[in-house]
C-alpha cells in the first residue's frame, strides 16, 4: 500500500528533498527507519486543515505513536490564541434547536442532522443569552449588537470599559510576554489581546467589531484575523487594508503594571449577568459605547 | 471558575415541559462553552468542534429523563463529551483496535477535571509539553501552532526549506505526544 518501503527509505532524502546546502535538521532527529514523506505529507495536510478549522481529511490507519502525533496538533492548535472560543452563533443556533422540542426529538434519533447552521448574530444575542454566557463565567463568544452600524463609529480612543465603572484584574506576568509579544486572555466578562510595545502593555478587546466573532492572531502577519468574514485588524486595532470592508477599529481596554502583573480595566463581576447598560457594552463586544 | 449546574427534578409529561426546558438550558448555558472548548482540544479544528458539541448535546437531551437529581451532571456531560470524542477518533481515524486501547490506556481518555476545560489550562498543558521539548522542535511548534506561522514563514524564519519544516513538525509532533505519555 505504501509507495516506499521504509527500509529503503534514506533518511537523509527525506530530511532535505531538494534542498541541498541548506542546513541540516538538528542531530538530536535520528530518523527513524518507519519514517516516509507520506508521514510528513500526511501531517502536515492535517496542519493546514486545523489551522483553516476545517474538518481534516482521514489519515491512514495510524499506530499509536501517529495518533498521538495527531493529537498533539489538535491540542497546539486548541493552544493558538483565540482559537478554541466557539464562534457566538453556532452557541445560538444549537441552544435554539435544543429548546425547540419538536426539532430536539427530530434529531434525537438523526445525529448526523445536528450540525446547526450558521446564523447572523444580529439581534439573537441581545439579553439573555449574553447574560447567561456571562454567568458561566469563563469567556463566552456573546456579544450584544444593537444596530450599531446606524450609529456614528467610535473612535480608536474610546475605552472599552469606561473609567470608573470596571474593575483590574491580573492577566499576565509582565515577564512573560517578549518586547513584541501578543498574548490573549479572557477574563470573567471580557477576552482581548495584550501585546508588549516598546512603550509598555496595551490591550484591545478580542471580538470583531463587524459581526462579534472571537478573533485570532495571526504572528505572520501580525494581524487579528476573523475567521468568519475575513477580516483583519492590525496590531494596534485599526482595520486592516486586507479587510473585505472597512471594519470599526477594535475597542482598547485599559492596562498597568503593577507588583509585576499587567492589568486590565474590565467589567466587574455580577454586572455581566443583570443586563444593566453596563453589561451590555462591557460583554464581549458591543463596541460602540454611543449605543447604550 | 465554572459552575455546576443542577437540574430539577422534572416529570416527563406536558405540564412540567416548562421546567424541563429550563433545565436544559442551564445545563446548555453552564456547559456549552466549556464542552465545546474540551472537544476543540481533541480534534483541533472547528467544523469536527461544533458536530461533536452538537452531539454531545443531542445525547445528553436524550438521556436527561434517565438523568434527574445526578449528583453531578456536569460530570456525566463530560462522560458523554468523551464517548462521542472517542467514537469519532474511532471511526474517522480507523484507528486499530489495539491503537485505540493504547491511547486509552495512557490516559488519553482520562478523567476529566474542570481544570482541564479552561483555556489556561489547555495552554500550560502545551507549554508544559513544549518546554521538554529540544530547542528547535519547540521551535517549529511554536510557530506552527502558538503564532500561527504558514509553513513558508515558519521556514524563512528557521532557515529550513519547507520540506525541512514539514520533516521537523512531524518528529516535534511525535516527541511531544510521548512526552506528553510519560507525563500523565
Amino acid at each position: 500500500m505504501d509507495p516506499r518501503d521504509p527500509r529503503d527509505n534514506n533518511p537523509n532524502d527525506e530530511q532535505a528533498p531538494a534542498s541541498d546546502g541548506e542546513p541540516a535538521l538538528d542531530a538530536e532527529d535520528t530518523p527513524p527507519a518507519t519514517e516516509t514523506v507520506e508521514h510528513y505529507v500526511g501531517l502536515h495536510q492535517h496542519i493546514e486543515r486545523l489551522r483553516a478549522d476545517k474538518r481534516p481529511q482521514a489519515p491512514p490507519e495510524l499506530n499509536a505513536d501517529e495518533a498521538r502525533a495527531y493529537q498533539m496538533a489538535a491540542l497546539l492548535r486548541a493552544a493558538t490564541p483565540g482559537a478554541d472560543l466557539p464562534d457566538p452563533g453556532f452557541v445560538a443556533a444549537l441552544r435554539d434547536r435544543l429548546m425547540r422540542p419538536a426539532a430536539a426529538s427530530a434529531l434525537a434519533g438523526d445525529p448526523v442532522a445536528s450540525r446547526p447552521k450558521r446564523v447572523g448574530r444580529r439581534g439573537l444575542l441581545s439579553g439573555g443569552l449574553a447574560a447567561a454566557a456571562a454567568a458561566v463565567g469563563v469567556a463566552a463568544g456573546v456579544a450584544v449588537e444593537r444596530g450599531h452600524e446606524t450609529k456614528p463609529p467610535a473612535t480608536v480612543e474610546t475605552p472599552l470599559v469606561p473609567p470608573g465603572s470596571g474593575i483590574w484584574v491580573s492577566v499576565a506576568k509582565a515577564d512573560m510576554i517578549p518586547l513584541g509579544g501578543v498574548m490573549h486572555f479572557s477574563t470573567d466578562y471580557i477576552v482581548g489581546f495584550l501585546r508588549h510595545t516598546p512603550t509598555g502593555f496595551a490591550a484591545l478587546s478580542g471580538v470583531c467589531t463587524h459581526m462579534s466573532c472571537f478573533l485570532q492572531w495571526n504572528g505572520g502577519t501580525r494581524t487579528y484575523d476573523c475567521p468568519c468574514h475575513g477580516g483583519q485588524f492590525t496590531e494596534t486595532g485599526e482595520s486592516a487594508s486586507t479587510s473585505p470592508i472597512w471594519y470599526r477599529p477594535l475597542p482598547q481596554i485599559q492596562t498597568k503594571v503593577e507588583d509585576g502583573h499587567v492589568w486590565v480595566y474590565v467589567v466587574p463581576p455580577g454586572v455581566g449577568s443583570t443586563n444593566t447598560p453596563a453589561a451590555g457594552s462591557g460583554g464581549y463586544g458591543a463596541p460602540d459605547p454611543t449605543n447604550r | 471558575m465554572l459552575r455546576k449546574s443542577r437540574i430539577q427534578d422534572h416529570n416527563p409529561d406536558a405540564s412540567n415541559q416548562t421546567s424541563g426546558n429550563h433545565s436544559l438550558q442551564r445545563l446548555y448555558e453552564d456547559n456549552v462553552i466549556a464542552i465545546y472548548r474540551f472537544i476543540y482540544a481533541k480534534v483541533g479544528n472547528r467544523e469536527e468542534a461544533e458536530d461533536l458539541t452538537s452531539q454531545v448535546f443531542m445525547k445528553a437531551l436524550r438521556g436527561l429523563d434517565q438523568k434527574r437529581d445526578l449528583p453531578s451532571i456536569q460530570s456525566w456531560l463530560f462522560q458523554v463529551a468523551r464517548t462521542v470524542v472517542a467514537d469519532h477518533w474511532r471511526a474517522f481515524y480507523r484507528l486499530r483496535a489495539d491503537s485505540l486501547d493504547d491511547l486509552l490506556d495512557a490516559g488519553w481518555e482520562s478523567p476529566l477535571d474542570d481544570a482541564h476545560t479552561s483555556p489556561e489550562r489547555v495552554e500550560e498543558r502545551a507549554n508544559r509539553i513544549l518546554k521538554r521539548l529540544p530547542a528547535r522542535y519547540q521551535e517549529v511548534l511554536t510557530y506552527r501552532f502558538l503564532l500561527n506561522f504558514s509553513i513558508r514563514e515558519t521556514a524563512e524564519k528557521m532557515r529550513l526549506t519547507e520540506a525541512n519544516v514539514k520533516v521537523l513538525q512531524f518528529r516535534a509532533l511525535k516527541k511531544a505526544g510521548r512526552i506528553d505519555l510519560e507525563s500523565l
